[in-house]
């Protein structure tokens, strides 16, 4: 099944989307550090923020209070994701208008395979800066391209020209660039993951190359096999049409063991935050929630529980999770790993059994 | 120990004693159930922590009385399988011999000593209501709540006493069933306390046909209520309610009478097309008629009609069909009217007198 003519995939990226789309329609926010996310005073978390934002060292799934300390004269907004929806269908559209598959990320990013498009053309940069095209003019807003002949490579040169740019990786140029890029700028690896490759001399993704897989394995588990792959620039994971992400989950590995619950409970706060931030961004809230913890001795215990009211914010999450934590031996044994996440979601254009307005 | 009963008035005793016993529990000794036995009968007792039951048994004989712990389960399905009309029990050292038919058993016992307190019925703050109304009440709403673990209030119903009125409220956030009952209530009670459900389950289990009334016994932290053989207390759901006459809505733009039978038939065979990805059912109301369809993808279609006279204007409004229908049976009427007030808001389904039911609509998540 797998060609070995090279694939030629675009990675989409909206430009500050949700602020992006907030300036263009209210003009006098536009120049000015736009928030959007929960209200500075709430425990909610950053959406987006505008490239003036930015500046001030503003990111997306940051704690809205800590946004806040970092540029009181931002203005906060609610996201308003009808409205942002609408913009996200007027630009698939667009994408649907070059090729059907596409596997969308969320609302402001999405995975196009254009080796075969309704254009008849042969270079994809040229479809991405039609794409890019078509999108300003039916939008007004700018969008980010990759090109490249996979998924990573396509996600890591979206970002390299933001915003409003395009970066090619053609496939000759694959290795080079491969090479010197950073470990930390690869989709999945965290703080945690990248200082662990510190600390075995892999800064850029060449190092892994002095590996073996086995080895690599060893190190760094199942994500080792990827680790041998991408430093070869290879990722043979295909553009997924109407895949739905069946959940939505966050983990971290610490850099030493935690034992004390407290220290748990803070880490599984700050977890949720940006779960919350993730769910928020794609607009989906989720059934099921799962608490994962890796002990020491990597014994692995996942406790979950279903609701009957799907739950988003990181209040609801945040509640359940620290009921799951009493179900495990945190507090007891030292762990190494945290993560939470939520499944069974429910996101757009799905049938939705409407809640009584009570207070 | 020793004593004779009789086997199906022990079984039906059993029975709803054990249905208070939680399948797993953290603590194993709750698997149990406590019986005691004094000349005048037995008391059979169990408690999961959040329901506590005492149950009154008569027996034929006694010989000796005694205080045992005895695993529930088992002792049940001696019960049920065991044939002949009479069951003897008889202690021997730390187990008990059960003699049922040709059946023979030893059970070992547990201490009794170790068996949570199950608290006794307080008579004297206790009030009285007729048994009747006050099943009604349970009957009507408690299939209401949610089966799942969500907000703390909608896994219990709220019973309210007013002046002379009682009333029961359930929701599981999705629909709504309000139920109100006249009362005698000269002690002036008033109540607003949150019962769990397996609480008012157990309450009904115990409200039998022989009883012409119950007594109830509300406090800060539990509801108690005595009947002729049992005494059931439930821990209340910490919590508040939420303002639940807030969402009856009021204004409807449309609404349309229906033979009860003739609409849950309707309901039923379009709900034959559903399945859990398209779960709903939509009803399309025009003038002198209301069409049913539902359609799941890989599964099929479905398409209903009924006559009805609207009143208001015509309107489409999809719900799932299983909340339609589990608040229409429990209604006694034979007439009943649809009331809509748009396609994501409430709609009210009124028939029987001083109940209404509530339920939202399930629409396509739109951006």
């Amino acid at each position: 099944m797998a060609s070995h003519k090279p694939r030629k995939i675009i990675h989409v990226d909206m430009d500050a989307f949700y602020a992006a789309v907030e300036q263009r329609d209210r003009p006098e926010l536009r120049g000015k550090p736009v928030i959007v996310g929960g209200p500075p005073d709430s425990r909610g978390v950053v959406c987006t923020a505008s490239y003036e934002a930015r500046t001030f060292g503003i990111h997306s799934a940051m704690p809205s209070s800590q946004a806040y300390r970092k540029c009181p004269q931002g203005i906060f907004l609610p996201p308003d994701f009808p409205r942002y929806t609408a913009v996200s269908k007027q630009v698939r559209e667009i994408f649907l208008s070059v090729t059907h598959l596409i596997e969308p990320l969320s609302l402001d990013e999405a995975y196009l395979d254009v080796t075969q498009n309704t254009l008849d053309e042969p270079s994809a940069t040229r479809v991405a800066e039609e794409i890019r095209r078509r999108v300003f003019e039916t939008t007004h807003l700018t969008a980010s391209a990759g090109v490249a002949p996979n998924k990573f490579l396509a996600k890591v040169a979206s970002d390299m020209r933001k915003p409003d740019g395009i970066f090619v990786i053609r496939p000759q140029d694959v290795e080079v660039f491969v090479q010197d890029l950073p470990v930390r700028k690869v989709p999945g690896i965290g703080r945690v993951t990248e200082r662990h490759c510190h600390e075995n001399g892999i800064k850029v993704c060449s190092d892994f190359l002095r590996y073996t897989e086995t080895e690599l394995a060893e190190k760094f588990g199942k994500a080792g096999h990827w680790f041998f792959q991408l430093a070869r620039g290879i990722d043979r994971r295909p553009v997924r049409v109407d895949s739905v992400r069946k959940s939505q989950s966050v983990e971290d590995t610490f850099a030493t063991d935690i034992t004390s619950r407290e220290d748990v409970v803070s880490e599984l706060e700050r977890l949720v935050t940006t779960l919350e931030g993730r769910l928020l961004r794609s607009d989906t809230r989720g059934r099921t929630v799962t608490l994962k913890v890796k002990y020491s001795d990597f014994t692995i215990a996942t406790r979950s529980r279903t609701l009957e009211l799907p739950v988003q914010t990181r209040d609801a999450v945040l509640r359940e999770g620290l009921e799951l934590l009493g179900l495990t031996e945190v507090g007891q044994r030292p762990i190494r790993l945290l993560g939470i996440g939520v499944s069974n979601l429910v996101g757009e254009g799905e049938e939705q059994q409407l809640y009584l307005p009570f207070d | 120990m020793k004593f004779r009963g009789k086997r199906q008035s022990l079984l039906e005793a059993l029975t709803i004693v054990g249905s208070v016993v939680a399948p797993r529990s953290i603590k194993p000794i709750l698997q149990n159930l406590r019986l005691v036995v004094d000349p005048g009968g037995a008391t059979l007792l169990a408690t999961d922590l959040e329901v506590a039951i005492r149950y009154r048994v008569e027996l034929i004989e006694v010989e000796e009385g005694g205080d045992v712990l005895l695993p529930v389960q088992r002792l049940l399905g001696i019960f049920r399988e065991a044939d002949g009309e009479e069951v003897t029990f008889a202690s021997d050292d730390r187990a008990l011999r059960i003699s049922c038919g040709k059946g023979s058993f030893k059970v070992l016992a547990e201490d009794p000593d170790e068996f949570p307190v199950v608290p006794s019925f307080d008579d004297e703050k206790a009030f009285v209501l007729d048994k009747d109304p006050f099943r009604l009440l349970i009957r009507k709403t408690t299939f209401a709540t949610a089966r799942e673990k969500t907000r703390y209030a909608f896994n219990g119903v709220r019973f309210e006493v007013e002046g002379d009125t009682a009333r029961m409220v359930a929701t599981d956030g999705k629909r709504m069933a309000v139920k109100s009952v006249g009362i005698d209530n000269p002690q002036d009670i008033k109540a607003g306390h949150i019962i769990p459900t397996k609480g008012l389950q157990t309450f009904d289990k115990v409200l039998t046909d022989s009883d012409e009334q119950v007594r109830i016994n509300l406090e800060d932290r539990q509801v108690m209520i005595r009947t002729g053989c049992a005494e059931v207390s439930s821990r209340l759901v910490e919590g508040s309610f939420p303002r639940y006459d807030a969402v009856i809505p009021k204004n409807t733009v449309l609404s349309a009478p229906f033979e009860k039978q003739a609409l849950l038939s309707a309901l039923k065979q379009a709900a034959i097309l559903t399945n859990d990805e398209s779960r709903s059912v939509r009803l399309s109301f025009s003038e002198g008629k209301l069409v049913l369809t539902s359609r799941a993808m890989d599964v099929g279609e479905a398409r209903v009609e009924l006559e009805t006279e609207i009143e208001g204007e015509a309107i489409d409004v999809a719900f799932n069909p299983d909340f339609l229908v589990e608040g229409i049976k429990v209604m006694d009427a034979e007439r009943l009217k649809i009331s809509v007030s748009g396609k994501d808001t409430p709609a009210r389904i009124d028939g029987e007198e001083d109940f209404v039911y509530v339920v939202m609509p399930v629409t396509l998540r739109s951006g």
